[in-house]
């Protein structure tokens, strides 16, 4: 799944929970690289993806590009060559 | 591996063409196919052939424009979508009887790299390729 809006769009950032399942990739994209700024609400939301087993990336380029630093181990920052090995890794994108 | 990819965010109030397009790159650098680019909702807007930006910034008309020609991928723009916001061909301005004076000049606003299609062939590429991957 690829969140791409920021997550002051509360829905956008875990409505896409309702949706996923263990072994899933949630990529925080564009503005969904912001919810990194918010460690109340990013620390819900990792709780609730390590309970359902589903793993969270961010794109490198976008945290670069606002400035973001990345200082949650469980996020891995990645670039566009994996974003693309992640979709070959999945069956299917879903995009909020 | 057949990437079908789906854009729907307008040219310059979402990041999507550059998001696509940085990834289609990445894609085809990998060794992918991309069996078609489709531009739908406001994402036709970035078909526009009068986008003039500057000279420091994105030009993503011509970014899509070259990596259509470097790769040999289809652009495709929905037809309808393309009507509604004035993304037309140059036979769709003398189909709709839109002549030199109107906003999109007798040539059409729609470059001339971006065909235009409707939702079917969307549907199609979905049914042919192996992944869509959407850019909003």
């Amino acid at each position: 799944m690829v969140i791409s809006r920021s997550w002051h769009d509360q829905v956008a950032l875990f409505e896409p929970l309702c949706f996923a399942g263990a072994g899933d990739t949630i990529l925080l994209l564009e503005d969904g690289v912001l919810a990194l700024q918010s460690p109340i609400t990013l620390a819900s939301f990792l709780a609730k993806c390590e309970a359902s087993q589903v793993s969270v990336v961010a794109m490198l380029d976008d945290c670069r590009l606002r400035g973001i630093d990345n200082k949650y181990p469980q996020i891995d920052l990645v670039e566009y060559s994996a974003y693309v090995d992640l979709v070959v890794a999945h069956d299917k994108q879903i995009a909020w | 591996m057949n990437f079908n990819i789906l854009v729907t965010g307008a040219l310059y109030s979402s990041q999507s063409a550059y998001s696509a397009l940085r990834f289609c790159r990445a894609a085809a650098a990998a060794g992918h196919s991309i069996s078609q680019v489709f531009f739908y909702q406001d994402g036709v807007t970035q078909a526009n052939q009068y986008s003039l930006p500057l000279d420091d910034e994105f030009d993503a008309v011509s970014s899509w424009v070259e990596f259509s020609e470097q790769t040999s991928t289809p652009l495709v723009v929905c037809v309808s979508a393309g009507e509604r916001r004035g993304l037309m061909s140059e036979e769709q301005v003398l189909e709709n009887h839109l002549g030199a004076h109107s906003a999109v000049g007798s040539n059409g606003s729609l470059h001339s790299r971006f065909t235009v299609a409707g939702l079917g062939a969307l549907h199609q590429a979905s049914l042919e390729s192996e992944r869509m991957v959407t850019f909003k």
